[in-house]
């Protein structure tokens, strides 16, 4: 009962943090996407690079979240930007880039070399073939990274609240310290619920972008 | 366009092997020509030379005496139709887009592709309606290999490189793939260089053979030469044992059906009665029976007629029959004969519509002729 009536008093306070959640994923996620994807791209054709790469971004998302906003925060301090949203974007974009470029090299790299031969050998050059046959073909397995880090940005955007970011960690971490289970619990739900609609949200998207063909092909097998 | 390999080489492995060794030969202008030889003896090797997949590693290929060196890359391989082994149909593409490639790369206007394209899908016998907008996971395996020709055909090249184009398909519908791609070559008339492994295949479609071991040429002649005349026994060893058979599929049925003979139109004769006046007329037993724009609809035996009504419909009095295409060689109308108990058998176009007729007393006859010439 305490739940819905928490719930009912405080309306505008859960449509402002879940709005801000949104806001930060929403910068975030286009940001990684922009990087990510080019970068897995480029490395595509360099064996060695993209070890590197990949071997990088994976570091970087063992970092724990929390020690990565006390960098964060150190680093952009400089320049006024150490709390809040900056920051909070900065570490979605980070902990995204390792699924965004591992789902896209994988992606790239795994189109069958039968029909890239076929393209080459009917005259199309490196950037058509890229452009009009491996990145149409990629589109799901992108997407799954997408999601993937999407997921995990929802997550990583709560305890963004510890740096002034705001968003719904504002009902978990401020339920905690005042021992108001039932704000925790709010908390908790929203942000499970805001998970599971990012994903869903992004699977119709995947299945917007997917070319018919692909979805034919795969529903066959 | 005139093909020339000159002392052509393809060395891997710093020198240490060669998978095409020092190969000198002219593929003809408009000829189908065709590369046979065991797995691993240089054939696909060779076909991707002339279209720079892989980069020859001594001698020169020379396209009416003009060597590759002096062309572009992409603009030869946009000249170049090509057909992979395995097709490589693009699976995100429809029909429609994968025939549309390389006139789209070569700047069509859209329109003049959209006529190119229902073309091409006439030519391989596909309904262009009912396929254009299809998507490859949505074709039998045959039609994805006629899509694979239409596409290497698209840009109306004068070359054409097929690697095993009809590999993948069962025995049946692949006579029907190289029937109609005989009749299509019959009308586009390019320089064709088809890979296979099968030596039936090869027989039937090739206006010439070259055989291919260890990266050599072991013979390269027209192909009744290479049937009749093996250079030795490697050749006779892929030829098979069944050389006077073999010979049969030399010959095609267009060569050797008869063109007069009594049939009825329903169209116009459309009782029991008119058809039996029709065939004591041409004192006949049975006639085929065809209806609009003469397509094949089966025959008629008087013995079947005389026990129906006068007044009754021909049509419902029509048998069904087998029929064979003028492009189909005689070893394959041996078979649908023998297969079926007929003692004749319709000729259709790929329309269905009747040509005439071939006769089972023929083909023995020219098989006897065949048999005598070997002894
Ligand atoms: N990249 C490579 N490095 C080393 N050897 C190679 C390479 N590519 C091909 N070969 C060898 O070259 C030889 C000729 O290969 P090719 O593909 O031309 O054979 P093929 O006649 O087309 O055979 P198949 O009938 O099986 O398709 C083979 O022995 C093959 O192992
Ligand atoms: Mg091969």
């Amino acid at each position: 009962m305490e739940f819905f009536e928490y719930i009912f008093d405080n309306g505008d306070r859960i449509l402002f943090e879940l709005l801000r959640h949104l806001q930060i994923i929403g910068i975030a996620l286009p940001i990684a996407i922009a990087i990510g994807v080019p970068v897995g791209i480029a490395i595509s054709n360099h064996k060695k690079t993209a070890n590197v790469v990949i071997y990088i971004a994976s570091v970087l998302m063992t970092i724990p979240s929390l020690a990565l906003f006390g960098f964060m925060v150190a680093l952009l301090a400089p320049f006024n930007a150490g709390i809040g949203v900056p920051p909070a974007v900065i570490a979605v974009v980070v902990y995204s880039l390792l699924p965004l470029i591992r789902n896209t090299l994988v992606a790239i790299q795994e189109v069958d070399p039968a029909t890239v031969e076929a393209a080459t050998g009917m005259g199309m050059t490196k950037t058509q073939i890229l452009f009009k046959i491996r990145l149409p073909l990629a589109v799901p397995i992108i997407m799954a990274g997408l999601r993937n880090a999407a997921v995990m940005g929802v997550s990583v955007t709560t305890i963004a609240y510890l740096i002034g970011a705001r968003g719904l960690g504002y009902f978990i971490f401020s339920g905690l310290s005042r021992s108001r289970l039932v704000m925790v619990l709010v908390g908790a739900i929203l942000v499970g619920a805001l998970g599971i609609g990012t994903n869903y949200g992004l699977l119709k998207l995947e299945e917007l972008l997917t070319p018919r063909g692909v979805k034919l092909s795969r529903s066959k097998e | 366009m005139q093909i020339r390999l000159k002392n052509l080489t393809k060395k891997y492995d710093n020198g240490a092997f060669k998978a095409v060794d020092n190969i000198s030969l002219t593929f003809d202008e408009s000829k189908l020509t065709v590369l046979i030889g065991p797995s691993g003896c240089g054939k696909t090797t060779t076909l991707k030379m002339i279209n720079r997949l892989i980069e020859r590693t001594g001698g020169d290929i020379l396209f009416d005496e003009k060597s590759i060196d002096e062309m572009d890359r992409i603009n030869l391989r946009r000249k170049i139709g090509y057909a992979i082994q395995n097709i490589g149909l693009f699976i995100h593409m429809s029909v429609f887009d994968n025939i549309a490639v390389v006139p789209r790369l070569l700047k069509w206007p859209e329109q003049k592709i959209k006529d190119r394209v229902e073309e091409l899908l006439e030519l391989v016998n596909l309904d262009p309606e009912l396929h254009m907008y299809k998507y490859p996971a949505q074709l039998s395996g045959g039609q994805k290999q006629r899509i694979g020709v239409a596409r290497s055909l698209a840009a109306d090249p004068d070359v054409i490189l097929m690697d095993e184009p009809f590999g993948a398909i069962d025995p049946i519908n692949r006579e029907k793939l190289q029937d109609a791609f005989i009749e299509i070559q019959e009308k586009i008339k390019k320089t064709i260089i088809f890979v296979t492994h099968d030596i039936r295949e090869a027989i039937k479609l090739g206006d010439k053979i070259v055989i291919m071991n260890n990266g050599h040429i072991v013979q390269y002649d027209d192909t009744i030469n290479v049937v009749n005349q093996p250079e030795n026994e490697f050749v006779e060893s892929l030829l098979g044992s069944d050389r006077a058979l073999k010979g049969l599929e030399m010959l095609s049925v267009k060569d050797n059906y008869i063109k007069d003979f009594v049939s009825i139109n329903a169209e116009e004769v459309k009782t029991v009665g008119t058809a039996l006046e029709y065939l004591q007329k041409k004192e006949k037993s049975y006639a085929y029976v065809v209806g609009k724009k003469g397509i094949l609809l089966g025959y008629c035996t008087t013995k079947r007629l005389q026990k129906k009504d006068k007044h009754d419909d021909l049509i419902e009095s029509v048998i069904k029959t087998e029929s064979i295409q003028p492009y189909s060689n005689l070893m394959e109308a041996i078979i649908t004969m023998v297969e079926a108990g007929l003692t004749s058998c319709p000729v259709v176009n790929s329309k269905d519509q009747l040509l005439g007729i071939i006769r089972f007393k023929t083909l023995v006859d020219i098989m006897g002729s065949f048999e005598k010439s070997e002894e």
